[in-house]
């Protein structure tokens, strides 16, 4: 199994394009400090930080998820396309073994880009604004009552709960790619569902199944600031609807690959 | 011998298609194997089902004894495989591939991948990417990558497919001596009809997914030669004369008069006395040719093809 991983981290990290992604990252994140420090005012420069900047980064995390949908849609149905699958699969190894290492990789490479998106947001706030700040109180509106948390808290719960989007993402993609063999679809149609969840949610907010479609639940930051979608949902009944939908695409995936042909 | 492979009842349906009907047939240790046919005949099916990649509707495929499906990863241990094109990885090297695979094989180190980049000759260009390479070369480490793991049973579609005559020539060495040094059996797709012929010591022909016959080759060269009806063409200055001279003399079943010479219809052990005939009744000889029936002939004849009798090879 660790000789499949270091396998699949080969192909992905030996690619030029995992590293533009990288760069992409780093850019859009010193491009961000340069129009912070030159567009907030003096009194807005006292309160900026390495840790504000960090949280307010959280916005770049769609960037990730692309770039990890990408990744996740590209790692099966890439095999199908270059014919390379036939190869992998005539091995003393069984298919879902090889399945289940795509699908650490995929998970690995989310985290090292969203890891990479911290570090690189907290070091390019400190370098513009000063280290520090993680004790500052940040404010929100829960329910009717303003609580306090400290900034770091804060900036990780942002980062904590936006990985739950960004694993479903992956997830849907890497079922696409697996069940497709067409990467183009899979990565077309997850950052479709990326952008377009939201406005298909609330299109079908009326109807009272709304509540079970998996846009609906995704973003768990609506327990924390701001409103439920649908009026009543919890974060625990959020939390089922999304490991129901995550076990059926993981299961749609292990069936299409283990038990179907190979005719690429 | 023993069984390497053994082929059983092996049908595969797709939908209302039957694409490999009932194949039965085995493979002894050391031998090279052919597998030959038309396009869309069920030769790259039947091997997809061979090594796994596709799934059997009935019959069974058992390689040293253990069933493809069932103990898939014994059987598939035994198996290096090139199905169709050698497909790589082009980002990365030659080197960087095999690395890939080796992983995936217990007991392959780099030194056992060293050896096989030599055996292929690749060593100059195995550091370079992939799509730098030639599809020749890319055939050559698709070889490598089958023999990484010294398996018994060598199975490769369409092989010499993008070999230069020279490359095709090294293949069959490789083939031969893999076979008959180590034993391992070798099991080879081709439309290349002359090339199965010489690498090959049986042909399995199938059609239609259907097993027409399964030839040995050589057989022609076998004890019951000197029995065996032949074809000679004459090239002699005077065809009338030598008509004249053959017709009715003994051994000879035919004879008939073609442009330059004649043909002659006979047997093996006749075409001594047949050519001294000639001398005697002194017409000139300028060449004494069997036109001998290759496999091609036979091939084209058992599928329903037109057997071409003007393809003649100098025994």
């Amino acid at each position: 199994m660790l000789g499949l991983l270091l396998n699949e981290h080969v192909k992905v990290y030996r690619r030029i394009r995992t590293w533009v992604f990288y760069a992409v990252v780093a850019a859009a994140m010193i491009v961000a400090g340069i129009i912070v420090y030159h567009t907030a005012g003096h009194d807005d420069h006292l309160q900026e930080n390495a840790v504000h900047f960090l949280t307010d980064g959280d916005q770049a995390v769609n960037l990730v998820v692309i770039f990890a949908a990408v990744v996740a849609g590209d790692i099966v149905a890439n095999e199908f396309a270059l014919g390379t699958i036939k190869f992998l699969l005539i091995r003393p190894v069984a298919r879902w073994k090889i399945l289940l290492s795509k699908y650490l990789t995929v998970l690995s490479f989310s985290v090292c880009m969203m890891v990479f998106l911290m570090v690189t947001a907290y070091v390019v706030g400190g370098l513009f604004f000063g280290f520090g700040g993680a004790d500052d109180p940040y404010h929100y509106v829960h329910g009717t009552t303003i609580v306090s948390v400290p900034m770091y808290v804060e900036a990780l719960r942002d980062y904590g709960l936006a990985a739950v989007t960004l694993l479903m993402t992956v997830t849907v993609s890497f079922m696409i790619s697996t069940l497709f063999r067409s990467s183009s679809m899979a990565i077309a149609l997850s950052i479709l569902l990326l952008f377009l969840g939201a406005v298909v949610t609330h299109l079908l907010a009326r109807y009272t199944w709304d509540k079970f479609i998996l846009f609906t639940n995704w973003d768990l930051t609506q327990y924390t600031e701001g409103t439920p979608i649908v009026k009543g949902m919890t974060w625990q009944f959020s939390v089922v609807v999304l490991a129901v939908y995550f076990i059926v695409f993981m299961a749609i995936s292990w069936l299409s690959f283990t038990k179907r042909d190979v005719a690429a | 011998m023993a069984n390497a492979v053994e082929l059983k009842g092996l049908t595969k349906r797709i939908g209302s298609k039957t694409v490999v009907d009932n194949l039965t047939f085995d493979i002894p240790e050391g031998e090279v194997f052919g597998f030959l046919g038309p396009n869309g005949a069920g030769k790259t099916t039947t091997i997809r089902m061979m090594v796994g990649l596709t799934s059997i509707t009935s019959g069974s495929v058992s390689i040293r004894g253990h069933d493809v499906v069932r103990e898939h990863e014994q059987a598939i241990r035994q198996v290096g495989a090139i199905v169709e094109n050698p497909e790589m990885y082009k980002y990365l090297t030659g080197y960087q591939n095999l690395k890939q695979y080796a992983r995936m094989l217990p007991g392959v180190n780099n030194r056992r991948i060293e050896e096989m980049v030599e055996f292929v000759g690749l060593s100059d260009s195995i550091h370079q990417r992939v799509k730098t390479y030639s599809l020749g070369m890319r055939q050559r480490l698709g070889l490598a990558q089958a023999l990484l793991h010294n398996p018994s049973v060598l199975i490769l579609d369409e092989p010499t497919n993008g070999l230069d005559p020279a490359g095709i020539r090294e293949l069959r060495d490789h083939l031969r001596t893999l076979a008959r040094t180590q034993g391992v059996s070798v099991i080879v797709s081709s439309h290349l009809l002359s090339e199965m012929e010489l690498m090959c010591d049986r042909v399995a022909i199938i059609q239609h997914g259907k097993l027409v016959n399964v030839e040995r080759i050589g057989d022609a060269a076998g004890s019951e030669r000197a029995q065996a009806p032949l074809k000679v063409f004459v090239e002699v200055d005077g065809p009338s004369q030598a008509y004249v001279a053959l017709n009715g003399f003994a051994g000879v079943e035919r004879v008939s008069v073609v442009d330059r010479g004649v043909e002659v219809e006979t047997r093996r052990e006749h075409v001594p006395s047949i050519h001294r005939r000639l001398v005697e009744a002194d017409i000139a000889v300028y060449e004494l040719r069997v036109m001998n029936r290759s496999l091609e002939d036979r091939f084209l004849e058992m599928t329903g093809g037109v057997p071409s009798d003007a393809r003649t090879s100098v025994e």
